[in-house]
């Protein structure tokens, strides 16, 4: 199962992608998450706009019968939401780590990122819920 | 080979020839045929401001539209071509007298607001079922008006609402709720601005007294628990259970889904409850119809009488009956006052068992669950070794362990020998469950054939997984793309064409 | 007893394998502080004989509704049945069959569920339809709650000439909602009136036609509505009349909810009926309610499914839509037949019988020079006429005459004494409206 590098990871199977010159950060959820709910029917994603804090629901993915909430991983007003997801969320399921990505924050407190999992610690915690 | 086989090659021939029509989608266009039900009239004119047509509205004869619901009803199973051992839905014979006097133009062609004098017959039927129910239950008093099981559970929280309200309890804003409830139980709670908080079942799949009072505190102002729970276990401790949240002054909701088991054996009011609703549908055999209509009524403790939904039949001492409005009541769910249509038919068959052979209908009932849930433990792995009363709750766990075979394999596997699966993956509390309700209404013969049939998938799950895994092979449909209908829904078909 | 197969000797062997002596065993976990003991209020068993005869004679002490002639109405409507709906609902094929969610063997009751949201989507104007609901009243309610989804707010207003009934249910299911249920007036045509609304309103609920059977002028209250942010809910308590009146959706109503018994279903005495509801696509995954669509098999072969089911109670819990679990699929599937059969000309030639059989009974009462027409707007099937005596005694001397003339409106609003409800359906003939109105003129 793929676990990229350069990524950061939480308990509820979110990716955080941060760029440290805009301070902003990308945010999805990862292959293990996607493969757990199966095929994506649909999303519910955030205004551009929106602030949330550090896990606070922020929207939502469906499968044919069952409904995730997604937590913000961290800190941040809502930037950018991705058309393309909302339209066809089975991209999510085809490429969840990039062109899958939901919203994209500006990041508020970049010392929350500390708290977030590598990927060799998130790759630990997948082994130990198989 | 299995007869179910035998039956569902007869479902296959049946579709190779007579294909689904799509008669009424494709007719529209077909004009000049009118329908002559009513008299010939010489009608003036419609005024200007009418509507001109209905778009894609179909145009058919009688004998066509006849030959089209005919073809339609023979793709469906139903409890009268076979088992139907779906947990918790209890599916039992629907007897036809019922239909019948439900039927009777008397009873089917009354308008709810003619005057009480002219309708004695149907105030009757009301009173007596109302009566009837209290008397199984042993509660104080019944509404009759919620329209299904659903709507009974809010009238009932309501009810509880209105308690603490009226006791000034504004701090009671928790409604507690078993892990294994159904999910109109959270539901129906949160609709009535309540916060669900949730009961861990125990490793014997019951809730306990230690466990409540973990979980309890003065916001508490009610907990919902279904009896025997959706494990077909009876909840030992109920009585204490009441007695402690009596005495902080929370109340008792009973979901009354499960009541086939306990009719003519447990005294509800006994055991420490405020109010329950019945499902007609499921213990007292109203036809589940592909869906409804179903029937809620609730029977309530001294504790909630002055507040049940609007209106209840009283009798006068004339002998004669009448409508009558509580003063607090919560109000009304629904137009007029209930399904009367429902309300004959399960009072026709109480009467039908009368007060000496209703408790027949619990002790077959769980006998006949009881029997299945012998002969399969060595097939499938049962969760719990507690003692269960009218379901038997099992797991894909051994399946899916030897060959990845999961229970929803299993339910389709099931429909190739002409059964329609148990109900899936509920409880939330047991993965992979596969949960059996035979009621009351199976022979052994289909009993013990029904466990053959188990025993012959478990055995395929085993040597032949991949037959299990693409199954049904003998429906006339295979599996549908359910992502597809989700991610694009096609919910008219004005929309096929899009 | 003969709807239990087992005998007894089953029933030693079937206890022989669990490994217990009794039936009694078996329900051992239940304390016997708790047993119910004997029911002895309940009557002795009764042979399906019996049975027969006790409904029979119990039905007796209703009058006879075929010998006598009904103009109640109301939201409850005496409309003709054609034969073919019974014989075919009850087919136990349809009728002991449960909700459809094992799709590969219920593709009867999955497309005729789809058919009935097609044609009610059609006969109402919008775009998707649900399964159905309840009924109309409670339909009505869960409009309502989804309004508070869709936009979310602080007001809800109710026209005054909505049902009551339905007034009474939305306010039931609203009793824990931080919302204000306000109440909109109605001017000498029996019409809603439009003013300004306070802001953070969510819905404004119309009864069309309205409880009074006044048409209303959906456009026009559709413009100040929609003017204010507000969703517009346009509620009917008689389907029939969209055959022949401009349906909500042409008119721009968000969410439609009705009552459709008139299709095909039976008065039952006030239920089962079906309730409507439909909406626009874009609000689809806010329906209340079990949604039919049409997809495809392994195989490619068209086929049916229950969809979009997260947004429902059994998966969503407490954050479901609603907490509706059984719909009202059998009546539902009724209506179905019934549309199929009547089909888009015989549904518009009976409304419009309707319409003709009202004004023609409406004109001759209001011959009488004491009766006076209580509003004047235009109409459907039913209206509301001022007496020159308190109605209910008016419904007494009819009934020496087998009439039930119509509806006091004083049992819904006690100062209302002189007024009655009248409702004419395409049962009455023109024979029967002359009997009424020299009723009326032998009453009065």
């Amino acid at each position: 199962m793929e676990i990229p590098d350069n990524l950061r990871y939480t308990k509820e199977h979110e990716w955080v992608e941060f760029d440290p010159k805009n301070k902003t950060a990308k945010i999805g959820i990862t292959e293990y998450a996607q493969d757990k709910l199966g095929d994506i029917v649909h999303i519910d994603l955030p205004e551009e706009g929106d602030t949330f804090n550090a896990h606070d629901t922020f929207g939502s993915v469906e499968s044919v019968k069952a409904v995730s909430d997604i937590y913000t991983p961290i800190s941040g007003k809502v930037l950018e939401v991705n058309e393309t997801v909302l339209d066809g969320p089975e991209m999510i399921n085809e490429d969840p780590y990039s062109e899958g990505w939901m919203v994209m924050l500006s990041v508020k407190d970049t010392s929350e990122l500390e708290s977030l999992m590598d990927a060799s610690a998130y790759e630990a915690y997948l082994e130990e819920l198989e | 080979m299995y007869e179910g086989c035998v039956m569902s090659v007869v479902t296959e021939i049946q579709r190779a020839f007579h294909p689904v029509t799509d008669l009424l989608e494709k007719t529209h266009a077909v004009k000049g045929r009118v329908n002559e039900y009513l008299p010939a009239v010489n009608l003036p004119e419609a005024p200007a401001w009418t509507r001109k047509q209905i778009s894609n509205f179909p145009q058919l004869s009688e004998f066509e539209v006849l030959r089209h619901f005919t073809k339609l009803s023979q793709l469906n199973h139903s409890i009268d071509g076979g088992m139907y051992p779906l947990g918790s839905c209890t599916m039992k014979y629907n007897p036809r007298i019922n239909e019948e006097v439900a039927g009777m133009q008397r009873f089917s062609y009354m308008h709810p607001y003619m005057p009480e004098v002219d309708v004695q017959g149907s105030l009757e039927v009301m009173y007596l079922l109302q009566e009837a129910l209290k008397e199984i239950t042993g509660m104080k008093g019944c509404s009759l008006h919620p329209a299904a099981g659903a709507q009974g559970e809010l009238a009932g929280v309501k009810m509880i609402r209105k308690y603490h309200q009226i006791k000034n309890n504004t701090h009671k804003t928790v409604i507690l709720v078993p892990d294994s409830a159904h999910g109109t139980n959270p539901a129906t709670a949160a609709l009535s601005g309540f916060t669900v908080r949730t009961l861990t079942s125990n490793e014997h799949g019951i809730i306990t007294l230690n466990e409540l009072k973990s979980k309890m505190d003065e916001t508490v102002a009610g907990l919902m628990i279904t009896v025997p729970n959706t494990l077909g276990i009876f909840e030992k401790e109920i009585k204490e259970i009441a007695d402690f949240l009596h005495a902080q002054d929370a109340l008792l909701y009973c979901d009354g889904a499960n009541l086939n088991a306990m009719v003519g054996q447990v005294h509800i009011y006994n055991m420490g409850v405020d109010v329950m609703h019945i499902n007609l549908h499921k213990t007292f055999s109203t036809p589940h119809g592909g869906g409804g209509p179903g029937s809620g009524p609730v029977v309530v403790s001294e504790r909630l009488l002055p507040f049940l939904p609007t209106p209840q039949v009283v009798q006068k001492s004339d002998g004669t009956f009448e409508l009558q409005h509580v003063e607090q009541t919560v109000g009304k769910y629904r137009g007029f006052y209930g399904n009367f249509g429902m309300f004959i038919r399960a009072l026709c068959y109480i009467y039908a068992f009368g007060k000496e052979k209703l408790s027949q209908i619990s002790q077959t009932a769980v006998l006949n669950a009881n029997y299945i849930k012998s002969q399969l433990r060595d097939s499938y792995d049962l969760p719990f070794e507690s003692k269960t009363l009218h379901e038997a709750v099992f797991t894909d766990r051994w399946q899916q362990k030897t060959s990845k075979v999961k229970t929803h394999d299993i339910a389709k596997r099931l429909m190739d020998f002409g059964y329609h699966p148990p109900t899936v993956y509920f409880p939330l509390v047991v993965e992979g469950a596969l949960m059996i309700e035979p009621t009351e209404s199976e022979s052994k013969t289909e009993l013990d054939r029904f466990i053959q049939v188990m025993k012959q998938v478990a055995h395929e799950a085993k040597e032949t997984p991949e037959v299990v895994k693409t199954a049904p092979h003998r429906t006339g449909i295979k599996r549908l793309n359910e992502t597809q209908a989700a991610r694009n829904p096609v919910l008219t078909w004005n929309q096929n064409h899009s | 007893m003969r709807y239990i197969p087992l005998t007894q000797k089953d029933q030693k062997e079937m206890l022989e394998a669990i490994g217990a002596s009794s039936v009694e065993e078996l329900f051992s976990d239940i304390p016997s502080a708790i047993r119910r003991g004997e029911m002895a209020a309940l009557p002795s068993q009764k042979s399906e004989y019996e049975l027969r005869s006790f409904f029979h004679k119990t039905s007796q002490k209703n009058v006879d509704p075929l010998l006598w002639k009904s103009y109640l109405g109301a939201g409850c409507y005496d409309h003709y049945i054609p034969s073919i709906i019974n014989p075919l609902v009850t087919r136990g094929e349809f009728l002991t069959s449960y909700t459809p969610y094992q799709a590969e063997i219920s593709q009867g009751t999955l497309q005729a569920i789809f058919e009935f949201q097609s044609m009610i989507a059609n006969l109402s104007g919008m775009e998707v339809a649900n399964a159905s609901m309840y009924d109309g009243a409670s339909a009505c309610a869960e409009a309502v709650l989804m309004s508070l989804r869709v936009n979310p707010g602080k007001h809800v207003y109710l026209s005054k000439a909505l049902h009551p009934d339905y007034r009474l249910t939305v306010i039931s299911y609203l009793s824990d909602y931080d919302v204000e249920i306000h109440e909109l007036e109605i001017d000498t045509n029996g019409q809603t009136k439009v003013h300004d609304f306070l802001p953070e309103t969510s819905c404004v609920v119309i009864g069309q036609p309205n409880f009074y059977g006044v048409i209303e002028s959906l456009k026009e209250l559709e413009q100040s509505i929609h003017g204010q942010q507000a969703l517009f809910v346009v509620a009917t308590q008689e389907a029939l009349s969209l055959a022949m009146i401009e349906p909500p959706g042409y008119a721009g109503a968000d969410i439609f909810a009705g009552e459709g018994q008139s299709l095909g279903v039976e008065m039952n005495y006030g239920g089962p009926h079906v309730g409507l509801f439909a909406t626009k696509q874009k609000y689809v995954r806010q329906m209340p309610g079990r949604l039919v669509g049409k997809t495809v098999d392994e195989a490619g072969l068209p086929g049916y499914v229950l969809t979009l089911s997260t947004r429902e109670q059994h998966i969503r819990r407490e954050k479901a839509t609603s907490n509706i679990c059984t719909n009202n699929a059998l009546c539902a599937l009724k209506a179905c037949i019934y549309m199929a059969c009547m089909g888009e000309k015989g549904l518009m030639e009976v409304a419009h019988t309707n319409y003709v059989r009202a004004h023609q009974l409406s004109e001759g009462l209001t011959s009488i020079p004491s009766i006076k027409k209580s509003y004047a707007g235009e109409f459907f099937n039913e209206f509301v006429i001022t007496l020159p005596m308190e109605a209910t005694k008016v419904i007494e001397k009819f009934s020496q005459h087998a009439i039930h003339p119509g509806i006091a409106l004083s049992s819904f609003d006690p100062k209302r004494t002189h007024e009655l409800l009248i409702t004419v359906t395409e049962t009455k003939t023109e024979e029967d409206i002359e009997q009424f109105v020299s009723c009326m003129k032998g009453v009065l």
